[in-house]
């Protein structure tokens, strides 16, 4: 148990996707320029990396078997446009209330890197099945995270004097340079003292 | 004189980097270095050509309805090609990118290149597109990455796979260790897309 | 089912087949050679670590005994030998957790008890921090290479001679911990032999 939680708190705030391993950049500056369709992009991708984490772990231990573990790549990004697929229509089905709020975030869910990244990064790990989703689970809450922070300080941005040339995206990165730095901080964090290893 | 215009294009107004600003993840995560951005700036222009020329090839025979998925099998089959032979030529650089390398097939600039030029053009302008926006890319990454290891590390160049141990401009205590660590990779860009926007501002200004 | 359907159907199963054809042929082509990067470093880090050997032979049984005495941590071993045949030494590679993931370290040990030399094969560390414990400056230090397999090291913020790397005590306490399990291995394997 203990380990488990040292992977998930070790995944959101020292090996932060977007901060730390820079996956799921695109989504991270092009959706961040408020707080709320942050959070709504956030769980969404959320909800797809949990579930590619769990569908790729299968799709991998059956390459390993066949011993075609040369078509991870295509394999795993088809899995992948398959379940946001997926996802969106039992969503527009199911909760039309949750279909408005997260509809438009799904298709793009398919190129955030995130989400190929940490069925790769569980490979490379050879984390279990449980290890595999947990990681998953809170890579997804490491990118909520980073999001609605980010979005936060975009908020306040809109107010400040920003020189002409460095509006939009180069203030915008730089600042993202700054939270980085801040979550850099955790790195000194000895997270397997804290829960007692 | 066609097929230059398109060339050029690539590299300087639709630069995929510093205008289109797409394809932002390998851009932070790869450059500490010239030589790593050199590497996935190259393997990138080849998934790019490739896949540009195979899907100008098939324009006529994909549905339109699937075209898509096709794109995407196209573009992974590439990427794995150059995964393999990567691991097989240059084994320390196909161990530095890493899951960077796979995660070309969902690099937004690959596709946004077939879907808008390539499913619409002949074979060999979409051919240089390819090379065009590649070695824009390319280039890109090796300025972010000069920046980074000039200030990060004192050396320029450095190429453990080739055997080159590049050149030394100040000891490597001195050097900045947050240009090469994650902070760096975000304000070094974020400067750099500032300068050329700020540059291209004065030009227009004249 | 209209033709338009069986027509899409048709289209991408065909790409589909001819990727996999395509990557299983690049496949074939490939792997051989992977693999055999793959073997060339792990014989030039076993030179690097015993530079008196020219052939390294594993042993299942001496493993299985290292692992009994010592811990699973002992990935592997290998044994020595000169041109003439005759044992120089032994090399253990050792898992070690660090700071980012697992240390992969090879340590040689020559036949008197000698340290020949250790090895970083694989660390998941923060670049520009950790991940200076495979650089010579940290690896080639007296206090690692000029030690024995009776010794047991330490960092020096643990009253130890070794100095850790500024900045990341978790990697290099984490060397230390798996060149000390590497040592204790060859001190069951090689006083064994001797008895």
């Amino acid at each position: 148990m203990a380990e488990l939680l040292v992977l998930a708190f070790g995944t959101i705030l020292i090996n932060n996707f977007v901060l730390a391993r820079f996956l799921g950049i695109c989504p991270f500056l092009g959706v961040s320029r408020q707080v709320e369709t942050a959070v709504g992009m956030g769980v969404a991708v959320t909800f797809v990396m949990t579930m590619a984490s769990a569908f790729t772990y299968w799709i991998q231990q059956l390459l390993v078997v066949y011993n075609i573990e040369y078509l991870q790549t295509i394999a795993f990004i088809l899995v992948i446009a398959v379940l946001v697929q997926l996802v969106e229509m039992v969503i527009k089905k199911s909760s039309p209330v949750l279909y408005q709020a997260l509809g438009i975030y799904l298709p793009l869910i398919t190129t955030n890197c995130a989400v190929l990244g940490v069925a790769l990064i569980n490979v490379q790990e050879a984390y279990s099945f449980l290890e595999a989703v947990i990681n998953g689970f809170s890579g997804g809450l490491s990118f909520v995270l980073a999001i609605v922070l980010f979005a936060g300080l975009r908020e306040r941005l809109a107010y400040s004097p920003v020189p002409k040339s460095l509006q939009g995206f180069p203030i915008a990165l730089i600042l993202a340079g700054l939270l980085s730095m801040a979550f850099l901080g955790f790195s000194g964090f000895n997270l397997r003292a804290l829960f007692g290893l | 004189m066609h097929k230059w215009s398109i060339f050029k294009n690539g590299i300087l107004n639709e630069n995929p980097t510093f205008r289109l600003v797409l394809g932002m993840c390998p851009t932070l995560a790869v450059t500490s270095a010239v030589v790593n951005g050199l590497g996935m700036g190259l393997a990138a222009t080849v998934v790019l050509i490739g896949s540009n020329l195979m899907i100008s090839l098939l324009r006529n025979v994909i549905p339109n309805e699937v075209r898509i998925p096709c794109y995407v099998v196209v573009i992974a089959t590439f990427v794995t090609i150059i995964d393999k032979v990567m691991a097989a030529y240059t084994p320390g650089l196909h161990e530095v990118l890493g899951i960077f390398i796979p995660l070309i097939v969902v690099n937004c600039i690959i596709l946004a290149r077939a879907e808008a030029f390539a499913s619409k053009n002949s074979i060999g302008d979409s051919i240089m597109d390819g090379l065009g926006i590649g070695l824009g890319f390319t280039l890109a990454l090796m300025l972010v990455g000069a920046v980074r290891e000039v200030l990060g590390t004192g050396t320029l160049f450095v190429a453990k796979d080739f055997g080159f141990s590049g050149i030394e401009l100040f000891p490597q205590e001195k050097g900045a260790l947050f240009m090469i660590l994650a902070p760096g990779a975000f304000v070094t860009l974020g400067l750099l897309l500032g300068g050329i926007n700020w540059l291209s501002r004065k030009k227009e200004a004249k | 089912m209209d033709k338009q359907q069986l027509r899409l159907i048709l289209v991408l199963t065909v790409i589909c087949v001819a990727a996999g054809a395509v990557l299983a042929w690049v496949n074939g082509l490939t792997e051989p050679r992977i693999e055999a990067v793959k073997e060339l470093k792990k014989q030039r880090m076993l030179q690097e670590s015993l530079p008196a050997a020219v052939d390294f032979r594993t042993d299942a049984t001496l493993l299985q005994r290292a692992r009994e005495t010592i811990g699973p941590e002992i990935c592997d071993l290998y044994l020595g030998f000169d041109d003439q045949g005759a044992p120089v030494g032994i090399v253990l590679t050792v898992e070690s957790r660090g700071y980012g993931g697992p240390i992969q370290l090879m340590v040689g040990v020559a036949q008197n008890g000698r340290v020949t030399g250790i090895s970083v094969l694989g660390h998941s560390e923060t670049v520009g921090l950790g991940a200076k414990i495979s650089e010579d400056d940290f690896l080639k230090q007296e206090a690692l290479t000029g030690v024995t397999f009776e010794d047991t090291l330490a960092i020096s913020k643990d009253h130890g001679k070794v100095q850790a790397v500024a900045g990341a005590t978790i990697s290099s306490r984490a060397v230390v911990r798996g060149v000390n399990r590497g040592l204790a291995a060859a001190r069951t394997v090689l006083n064994d032999e001797r008895r």
